[in-house]
């Protein structure tokens, strides 16, 4: 079972909720989330807009915009220091330094009027005790490592000299300028077109084999996910529905949501016809219902559905789902816990 | 860069030339006769004596005529002679343009030191109790009109309290007599210019702290703020360098269309407080229909104009890498 020896714990998220409060109500971005990422691990969460995915990955870093907020739940950081509640001296030494991020954006996640070369040392000369001709070695290292041509031209142009996929390859160079052990990237390949996004994706998977940085990807690619994530979290209307290795994902889903998801992917196979698609949408975020949040679409709901929120199952090691469906295989149960 | 400023002005002449001519015709319109005027309020020259003074000033033929002398003249350098002064428009430009100078260079700065750390604390707070008092602040420095709130300074200040000359650039007697020494001097200007300072600074502040305010709010939802808090920089750093140098681009425009209004003068404050600046001139000039005046001051005030909105677009490229001006 050398597949159940783990790497070190990176990262230890607990009933993470996160709370818009609007004048129209409270909003539960995120209610409850559950979820572990070990080091040299691709961890990839999946769902469709407004699942929650993007304000998971903000809140570890404490970057929730007003009128959100973290209510409840831990973020352990491998040190074992919980990142919620931190104050925000100790917060920023994490920022860019042992986390960071990137952003769907590419075209305007890069300041407009600072040369790309001074963006990446700002990170460098904060975080780290070096001189200015150090950051800026570091930061044509960088660039050279992003695969990017002509380093020494580029840290003097401005974002708006370059185009869109090599912006995407600054942010990365960027993010990772500090040698983080997290990388959280959020839709990194959206904004792209198709042929630079297989070639950003396979240059974050280099840099994680040479840099051992872990990546948590935020997606809802079905296709990316297989090329890159070792486990998944599958989300939906704030919660993780079901989470597992990502082979074992694919070949098994569990949840009827993950099921829909897989069904809804178009193949080479798929002959004409219509795409199968989720029947209805993802309830409101201000009137979620008392009981399973995906009840109302599910084909396979029961009245027990509508009353209480459905108990985590473990199917395999490593493979957990949330759903009523699987209380009897349940080997949490079996197993007396 | 220096090919561009010179094709813009070279594009000037000819928008020189018909506000020139905007402005000789709309002058000469102005009901009232000048040499009457001129000779003051029932004087007895004869119809005959007036045709000559008539010629003497420029005024006699049509319309184009009159403009193509005075345009040949202007040409040379020779803005004509001022009938009220009996001096030459130049000397008298050059001698009244300083005070006005003076007076809206102070505050100007005073406004845009206060304007800028206040529009920028607001946009971060927006909607605190903060941001609401500074927005119905300016909200009432732009409705109230500068003669009001001028008079009501002086009511207050000069009147009542008697801390502050009520109008003037000088002490009478004192400028009459002689300062003792340079200080006197600076300091007789210095408090006569308090209260139009503030009234003056009080308008530009309430504008340019809205935009300051406006520009930083757009700025701070842009994604590239969100990337230098995710980089663990200070709010501050975040803030003041990251936000304020892009809130910085529109702001440079409105600040350079600032600049002519430095010189032109502000015609109402400087008639209410007597400020011997190019406003007041203006006013008094229209007012004994000394017509080479008012056209000379109009036209400096269009070409002041035309040269705001070309450094606008100068300090535009120099702010924001995007814009080139070749």
């Amino acid at each position: 079972m050398a597949e159940l020896v783990r790497n070190k714990k990176l990262l230890d998220v607990r009933d993470l909720k996160v709370y818009f409060y609007t004048e129209k109500g409270v909003s539960k971005a995120v209610d409850g989330n559950n979820f572990r990422m070990y080091e040299n691990e691709t961890l990839a969460i999946v769902g469709e807009s407004g699942c929650g995915k993007s304000v998971t990955a903000m809140s570890i870093l404490g970057l929730v915009d007003e009128p959100g907020k973290i209510v409840d739940g831990s973020i352990v950081e491998y040190e074992g220091k919980n990142m919620v509640g931190m104050s925000d001296e100790e917060i920023r030494d994490i920022r860019g330094n042992e986390i960071s991020m990137i952003f769907q954006e590419p075209m305007t996640s890069l300041n407009p009027v600072f040369k790309i070369g001074d963006q990446i040392m700002e990170a460098v000369l904060l975080h780290e005790d070096v001189t200015k001709e150090e950051a800026k070695a570091r930061a044509v290292e960088m660039l050279t490592l992003v695969g990017i041509a002509r380093p020494e031209k580029v840290v003097t142009d401005y974002p708006h000299q370059l185009s869109g996929g090599m912006r995407q390859r600054v942010m990365i160079a960027m993010a990772l300028a500090c040698n983080p052990k997290l990388l959280i990237a959020d839709e990194p390949t959206t904004a792209l077109d198709v042929t630079i996004q297989a070639q950003i994706l396979s240059l974050m998977n280099d840099l994680k084999k040479k840099l051992g940085t872990s990546i948590m990807l935020i997606t809802h690619d079905l296709g990316v996910v297989a090329q890159m994530a070792d486990n998944v979290n599958v989300m939906y209307a704030g919660k993780v529905v079901e989470t597992a290795p990502v082979k074992e994902l694919f070949a098994n889903p569990k949840h009827p949501y993950t099921k829909g998801l897989m069904a809804s992917m178009p193949s080479l196979n798929t002959e004409g016809g219509r795409l199968a698609t989720i029947e209805g949408s993802v309830p409101n975020s201000l009137y979620l219902p008392k009981g399973c949040y995906f009840a109302d679409r599910c084909p396979n709901v029961m009245d027990k559905c509508r009353e209480s929120q459905p108990p985590t199952c473990k199917i395999k090691s490593r493979h957990h789902v949330s759903c009523f469906l699987y209380e009897d295989v349940d080997l949490n149960k079996k197993e007396g816990k | 860069m220096i090919k561009y400023i010179l094709k813009r002005l070279l594009n000037m002449i000819p928008v020189i030339f018909i506000i020139s001519i905007l402005i000789f015709a709309t002058v000469r319109s102005m009901p009232g006769d000048p040499v009457n005027a001129y000779l003051g309020m029932g004087s007895k020259v004869t119809p005959e004596q007036k045709e000559v003074i008539r010629e003497q000033l420029g005024l006699n033929g049509p319309m184009h005529e009159q403009y193509i002398r005075w345009a040949g003249r202007l040409v040379q350098g020779d803005l004509g002679e001022s009938i009220k002064y009996k001096k030459p428009v130049t000397e008298l430009i050059g001698e009244y343009i300083w005070n006005t100078f003076l007076l809206n260079v102070i505050s100007l700065i005073l406004a845009v030191l206060v304007s800028i750390p206040i529009g920028i604390k607001q946009a971060t707070k927006k909607y605190s109790k903060f941001d609401n008092f500074w927005t119905v602040f300016s909200l009432f420095g732009i409705s109230v009109p500068t003669f009001f709130f001028g008079l009501v300074l002086v009511f207050f200040l000069s009147l009542q309290l008697g801390l502050l000359p009520m109008n003037g650039m000088r002490d009478p007697i004192q400028a009459a007599f002689g300062y003792p020494n340079i200080f006197a001097n600076l300091a007789d200007v210095a408090s006569h210019m308090v209260i139009p300072v503030i009234v003056l600074a009080f308008g530009s502040f309430s504008s340019l702290s809205r935009y300051v305010r406006n520009a930083m709010i757009d700025v701070i939802n842009q994604d590239y703020i969100r990337t230098a808090r995710a980089k663990g920089l200070k709010e501050k750093v975040v803030i003041y360098r990251h936000a304020f140098k892009n809130a910085l681009i529109p702001l440079v425009t409105l600040l350079g269309s600032y600049i002519p209004s430095l010189f032109s003068g502000a015609m109402i404050l400087e008639t209410v407080f007597l400020w011997p600046g190019l406003g007041w001139i203006l006013i008094e000039a229209i007012n004994s229909r000394d017509l080479s005046v008012t056209t000379a001051v109009l036209l400096f005030s269009a070409v002041l104009m035309l040269l705001g909105n070309l450094l606008s677009d100068v300090l535009y490229s120099v702010v924001d890498p995007r814009i080139k001006t070749e």
